[in-house]
């Protein structure tokens, strides 16, 4: 081969390999550079979210064991607040009161009300840490309303509803109608009163829907 | 005078070999370079996102593992806890306490009246069927109710001489402000 054949071969190898190490660089090597940027990216912000989710686990492995260890006190939050309507219960418990309290129950009337998400926005914020999802995670609070019809002595209905407001399960009560069982003399006719009435009372309790 | 054949040919053939040398020395740098990126290539595709990619998959189980680690059965007693306490709170802070109302009614009754029927209703309205000895105690009573700072408004429908017994019947509605019911002291 003529000096002139090879050194015009090696010139065209040499601009061809120069235009390769362009082709690869800009096609290949760029894009990839890339991805494994990318790569490294996601594997940073995966780092974070395990951090943040180790830490998570240990604060709600934390409370797992605290309510597992305090049993009592999460049985006097099942009677105050019951997961379900539980009215067999509050029916019990009515009479219960009642007979305490020296009240004759007649009829105890029960009908649900609509339930409704308990609106409660400062304990979902302390509670959530702030992730901005507690509303969704409260399940709504739904009520109960009882129609008691009673009869009694006057002392009798206060004892009642002294005992029924400071019951464990929280009970509301809405309405009161009191009537005298008998005809009354007035102080100005005989000087004396008959002390039974009857009373109808509407009283409010709530339950967490399950 | 024209140069000997002998130097002619020398000179030729070092000319020669000059050019050569840079066509050479072209090639080996392009060479070189076709090997530095390719050997560049090589080791980001099969280094460097190989790596990454088993990192990424090692944290992705790691972050599933660690979500894992709290059974279903934990999250949902814990969340069911938390719904009943801010539940619980809720049902709480509107609790009313009727009972109040009756002590602050017999502390605000005249000595000569009496109720005959009662009825409380939502939003805190009273109505009172009311007996009293005379009609200044009527009065008395009313100016009462009118002037307690728990109550919002007065409004008396009536008053009559009493069919048996003599004295006065009267009807009158209150409406009573929240703070009658609620936990605090009156």
């Amino acid at each position: 081969m003529k000096q002139t054949t090879k050194r015009l071969s090696s010139t065209i190898i040499a601009l061809l390999f120069l235009i390769a190490v362009f082709v690869i660089f800009f096609d290949l090597i760029e894009p990839e550079y890339a991805t494994v940027q990318s790569l490294r990216g996601q594997e940073e912000s995966e780092q974070v979210l395990l951090a943040t989710e180790q830490n998570l686990v240990k604060q709600v492995q934390g409370i797992v064991s605290t309510y597992q260890s305090q049993s009592s006190q999460v049985q006097e939050i099942g009677l105050a607040m019951p997961v379900g309507q539980d009215s067999s219960e509050a029916i019990a418990q009515v009479y219960g009161i009642a007979a305490n309290s020296g009240l004759t129950i007649q009829n105890v009337a029960i009908s649900a009300q609509n339930s409704a998400a308990s609106a409660s926005p400062s304990a979902g914020t302390a509670a959530s840490g702030g992730v901005g999802q507690i509303g969704t995670i409260v399940k709504p609070k739904g009520s109960l309303s009882l129609q008691i019809t009673a009869m009694g002595s006057y002392g009798s209905l206060k004892a009642f509803l002294g005992e029924i407001e400071t019951n464990i399960r929280v009970f509301d009560v809405t309405g009161i109608g009191i009537n005298p069982v008998a005809s009354i003399n007035g102080p100005s006719a005989a000087g004396t009163t008959q002390d039974l009435f009857t009373y109808t009372i509407t009283a409010v309790t709530y339950y967490q829907s399950s | 005078m024209p140069l000997p054949q002998q130097v002619v040919e020398q000179l030729g053939r070092g000319e020669t070999s000059d050019s050569q040398g840079w066509a050479w020395d072209a090639l080996l740098f392009s060479g070189g370079m076709l090997f530095l990126v390719v050997a560049i290539y090589v080791g980001l595709k099969f280094g460097s996102e190989t790596y990454w990619n088993n990192q990424l998959t090692a944290t992705k189980n790691a972050v599933t593992k660690a979500s894992a680690s709290v059974s279903p059965a934990d999250q949902a007693q814990i969340v069911s806890f938390y719904s009943q306490t801010a539940n619980l709170k809720s049902a709480l802070a509107n609790h009313q306490f009727t009972s109040k109302f009756f002590s602050w009614l017999e502390n605000n009754t005249e000595a000569n009246v009496y109720y005959q029927t009662f009825q409380l209703s939502a939003g805190g309205k009273v109505t009172l069927k009311g007996a009293a000895k005379t009609e200044a105690d009527v009065n008395q009573q009313i100016a009462i109710f009118e002037n307690a700072t728990s109550v919002t408004s007065v409004a008396l429908s009536g008053v009559s001489v009493a069919q048996t017994g003599g004295g006065f019947i009267f009807n009158v509605a209150l409406t009573m402000s929240p703070s009658v019911f609620a936990g605090s002291s009156l």
